[in-house]
């Protein structure tokens, strides 16, 4: 059985992807953004999005693919995801590289998570092999991506 | 750190709004003592990180100046004119801004610090929405941490 999902440019050359559902807005234009006082350097910006505080994270940054956050934005994608303390649906966004890309995902596409992010493999459910370009991306566990870090 | 300060907080009905260096700080009214302009400050030798000393009611209140992202300043900016002394906290102290405004509690809609943008050394307790913008909410007994943070 295929499931659809969608794959994000998190690098030029590092991809991961969420499920169909999970992806709910990508941004035709970038917002306006309010830095947050020592917020941790992966995620320091939030915007306003239908009367909620949303926050941006550079997830280059976040899995020390870059040292710095970009100090401009692509793209804006906003994610639903259900707290793991709360079970409540909260909304956090992505800075990409480009918009997002819809695949087919099926059990016999699963792999190996690539070496140079298994030390943040507690931030993605599995990996599958895409089926086009034979690269292995990992399938973001968002409730634990936007989750408070001890010791940030 | 994971509790939801924004919901346990019995807010104030007013805040204090203090403008300085592009940022906005809302502190309850209910921890501030007094709003003084800057004429009588006393200028030391900083030693504990202030900027310098005012004189209220017979007690000495240590100033501080934050820069927009909440760190200690060595001096202080000569925009900054206004010293807002806190009350409900030991050892008295007064932050120096540029402007100062109230705003009541149901012109702002309070949340919570999205989870992934805490941080332990954050005076933060949560942020709001004023209009279309985002400001930050803190308080003196948080701000007091903050200052004595700075200090080691």
């Amino acid at each position: 059985m295929k499931v659809s999902a969608w794959i994000l440019s998190i690098t030029d050359t590092v991809f991961a992807s969420v499920g169909e559902f999970e992806l709910i807005h990508i941004l035709p234009d970038i917002p306006s953004l309010y830095k947050v006082p020592k917020a941790p350097p992966y995620c320091q910006q939030v915007f306003i999005w239908q009367n909620k505080i949303i926050p941006v994270m550079n997830l280059a940054v976040k899995l020390g693919l870059e040292q710095e956050s970009a100090t401009t934005h692509r793209f804006i994608c906003i994610f639903a995801y259900r707290a793991q303390k709360t079970g409540l649906l909260e909304y956090g966004a992505l800075s990409l590289n480009a918009t997002p890309t819809r695949t087919e995902v099926s059990d016999e596409q699963v792999c190996k998570l690539p070496t140079d992010l298994s030390p943040w493999k507690h931030y993605f459910r599995s990996c599958f092999q895409e089926a086009n370009t034979q690269a292995s991306i990992p399938i973001l566990k968002l409730e634990c991506l936007f989750a408070y870090q001890d010791g940030v | 750190m994971e509790n939801n300060p924004a919901q346990l907080v019995d807010w104030s009905t007013h805040f204090i709004a203090l403008v300085f260096d592009g940022l906005s700080l809302l502190i309850p009214q209910s921890d501030v003592y007094s709003l003084e302009p800057t004429v009588d400050i006393i200028s030391t030798a900083s030693h504990n990180g202030s900027v310098g000393q005012l004189e209220q009611s017979g007690n000495m209140w240590s100033l501080y100046a934050l820069s927009s992202e909440l760190n200690l300043l060595n001096s202080c900016p000569e925009t900054y004119h206004i010293a807002l002394l806190m009350k409900n906290v030991q050892p008295a102290f007064g932050l120096l801004c540029e402007q100062v405004d109230t705003i009541d509690h149901n012109q702002i809609s309070i949340h919570p610090v999205p989870s992934a943008m805490k941080t332990e050394n954050s005076p933060l307790l949560a942020l709001a929405l004023y209009g279309n913008e985002v400001r930050y909410i803190s308080s003196a007994s948080a701000l007091s941490r903050l200052l004595t943070q700075g200090q080691i």
